[in-house]
């Protein structure tokens, strides 16, 4: 028998739902004022106890949502999902939005936390992944300059222990891990990918794939993002680099294209 | 603060520093007389274990002495329950009892007994219960439905059952009525004193369960005479796992598995003579609590509900008949009631939605008549014996603070009208 799903609540979903940072409303006035469009995203039934409107302020030349609101007769797991999701699409694009995952927001919900989401809720962050469908289909045509996705903050969790001890497959394995986990579902909301080439006692070199390998920031921001990432994640020591042979044949291809 | 309200334990994901648990509807954290009561029974002398009935029979005296408290608490049991006067003048009609190992059991036990003495030897094979029954009810019929028996349910309009729509299901194929007196959580009151002649006039079974009703408002037993009457004792404080069953002189009780001379042969397995003297005293607490129940709590309710109806969003959901003094519903417009105790729990008071063996306290409204989208806005709170002013101040500003936080989320409501 299992306890009372509310006792098994994640403590950073407790955090959210004691303080709803993102609940309200914007109006067609507010967008006016600000030269801005209101789009709205609706799901669910009042009457079924499942109902919840996503609005945000849009940018109608960059396509990118300034400003999330949500109104919802819902349960708390729902709430909670909109108000992660409010908070993480604020800032992106829409088409960015688009991509977002249910292991995102679980992992918005989870982070720092010892328990994981409960299993039988999901279908809530399922709900609020509908929500935000319905009001990225209501962007369609604004346009979107390509723009790579601000990476959200490192959280600190625990080192791969004793990584120095591990055989090459095995730090592999867990480097991949975290990959997966915390890098790899924060690219591919920009169509990116990546994937581990090589490592060499702490050199670790990764091939992009996808967006990424016509984007600037793969060797900018990004690379930095993920450097720190596994840092953070795996060990200290670890240093990143793109695997630049890979990159540079990309770009001839392209150039000769032109 | 006052008595009721506690330093709350260390956790990082509640913040509050006192707790007040206005939640217990259905079961409530033993007495401490109820348990001094038990434990006065344990005979630390052999080895500590419990007194039971059959322990050492034909062996030793302690046997006589042992039979001897069982059928005194069982007469104090029945005397506290005004039990004692019903019937002829030197012998009550409600002499037998037996302890159970819960509120359900007893049900079970009810249903099962009419079902193998009477449904299956006369062919009437029909038990009225009501659609807002809690689960044991359902559960315990549903068992039985593959062997034949006919569940009718009973609609319930604004306040209690539909009386007419009673009626007309009770048929010369009716063998069991089966009821709670009181609702649990909404705290509504069915007209038992008109369904109890009803039965009568037609001679068929009555079954009452007096888990909410005990000690919190005035049973007519004289009237009523019902056939079998359970009761959760763990509602009252009683250690738990705890319930009692108390037939009528003629009525058919068999056990629901046999083996074991204890308790008449009416119920199998050990019968615990601490746990029977712990119930002893909580439904003497219940009975004593009467006025402080009826006349104290009932006013602070009322003075709750008219705190609360300051807020112009609030809804409150009760019962056009008699209800229980120390039950409150209520709700806040547009938000939901699953919301809104998580929120109120994070600040430290809990409350009731249903659930576990009672009904879902947004089905039990809707049934009642009101629109399942406000229905679902309500949470059910019983107030405790014993609340002072101060913490009853405490958490009107709690409610307040919450329902004023979640208001956020329905502006769309009031600035732009669906």
């Amino acid at each position: 028998m299992k306890p009372f799903v509310w006792n098994r609540y994640p403590e950073k979903m407790c955090a959210v739902l004691k303080e709803l940072k993102f609940a309200g409303l914007l109006t067609s006035e507010e967008a006016e004022a600000r030269l801005l469009l209101l789009k709205k995203g609706e799901i669910g039934e009042k009457m079924l106890g499942n109902w919840a409107k996503i609005y945000a302020l849009i940018d109608p030349n960059e396509g990118i949502f300034l400003s999330c609101r949500y109104q919802a007769f819902a349960d708390s797991a729902l709430v909670a999902a909109l108000d992660v999701t409010c908070g993480f699409i604020e800032g992106k694009n829409y088409l960015q939005a688009q991509r977002i995952t249910g292991e995102i927001i679980e992992q918005l919900l989870t982070e720092e936390s010892s328990e994981s989401f409960p299993k039988e809720l999901k279908e809530h962050i399922n709900l609020a992944i509908l929500c935000v469908d319905a009001l990225t289909a209501s962007c369609e045509g604004i346009p979107t300059p390509s723009t790579p996705l601000p990476m959200p903050g490192v959280s600190a969790a625990g080192r791969v222990e004793g990584f120095e001890m591990l055989s090459k497959e095995q730090k592999i394995k867990a480097i991949e891990g975290v990959i997966a986990q915390d890098i790899r579902p924060f690219i591919e909301l920009d169509q990116g990918g990546i994937e581990i080439k090589d490592l060499t006692g702490y050199k670790l070199t990764v091939t992009y794939a996808g967006a990424c390998t016509s984007c600037p920031s793969s060797i900018g921001g990004t690379l930095s993002y993920i450097a720190k990432v596994l840092k953070e994640k795996v060990h200290p020591s670890l240093d990143v680099e793109p695997d630049l042979e890979a990159l540079a044949s990309l770009y001839e291809s392209q150039a000769s294209l032109y | 603060m006052g008595r009721l309200l506690r330093p709350r334990h260390k956790s990082k994901k509640r913040t509050a520093l006192f707790e007040l648990f206005l939640d217990q509807h259905g079961e409530r954290a033993p007495l401490q007389e109820a348990l001094s009561a038990a434990m006065a029974c344990i005979n630390f002398e052999r080895r500590g274990t419990y007194e039971n009935l059959f322990s050492g029979l034909g062996l030793n005296c302690k046997h006589a002495e042992v039979l001897n408290k069982w059928n005194f608490s069982l007469k104090a049991i029945v005397q506290h329950l005004g039990l004692n006067i019903i019937g002829e003048v030197d012998e009550s009609i409600y002499s037998s009892a037996i302890l159970t190992s819960s509120g359900a059991e007893a049900i079970c036990h009810v249903h099962q007994s009419v079902y193998f003495s009477e449904m299956r030897e006369t062919g009437k094979n029909h038990v009225l219960i009501l659609s807002s029954s809690p689960a044991p009810f359902h559960s315990a019929l549903a068992q039985l439905e593959p062997l034949g028996i006919v569940i009718q349910q009973v609609k319930t309009t604004v306040g209690s059952i539909d009386l007419e729509d009673f009626e007309s299901k009770l048929t010369p194929r009716t063998a069991l009525v089966s009821l709670p007196l009181h609702d649990a959580l909404i705290g509504s009151a069915e007209p038992i004193e008109k369904i109890a002649k009803m039965c009568h006039a037609r001679h068929i079974a009555l079954h009452i369960d007096i888990s909410a009703s005990l000690g919190r408002s005035y049973i007519d037993f004289e009237t009523i005479r019902p056939d079998y009457i359970t009761l959760c004792a763990k509602a009252l404080g009683a250690p738990f796992p705890s319930g009692l069953l108390i037939k009528k002189k003629d009525a058919n009780l068999m056990p629901l598995i046999s083996g074991d001379p204890s308790q008449s042969g009416l119920r199998a397995g050990g019968a615990s003579l601490p746990i029977l003297k712990g119930v002893e005293v909580a439904i003497k607490n219940a009975q004593d609590s009467f006025y402080e129940v009826t006349m104290e709590v009932a006013h602070q309710k009322a003075m709750l509900k008219q705190k609360l109806a300051r807020n112009e969003r609030i809804l409150f959901f009760e019962s056009s008949t008699e209800q229980l003094p120390d039950v409150l519903c209520f709700g806040f417009k547009g938000i939901k009631g699953e919301l809104f105790a998580h929120a109120l729990s994070m600040e430290g008071i809990y409350v009731s939605l249903g659930g576990m063996n009672l009904p879902a306290l947004c089905q039990l409204i809707e049934s009642k008549g009101v629109d399942f989208a406000e229905a679902q806005t309500a949470v059910s709170i019983r107030l405790p014996v014993g609340l002072s002013e101060s913490e009853l101040d405490w958490a009107v500003e709690k409610i307040f603070e919450v329902a004023e936080k979640l208001e956020g989320l329905d502006r769309a409501n009031q600035e732009e009208p669906r």
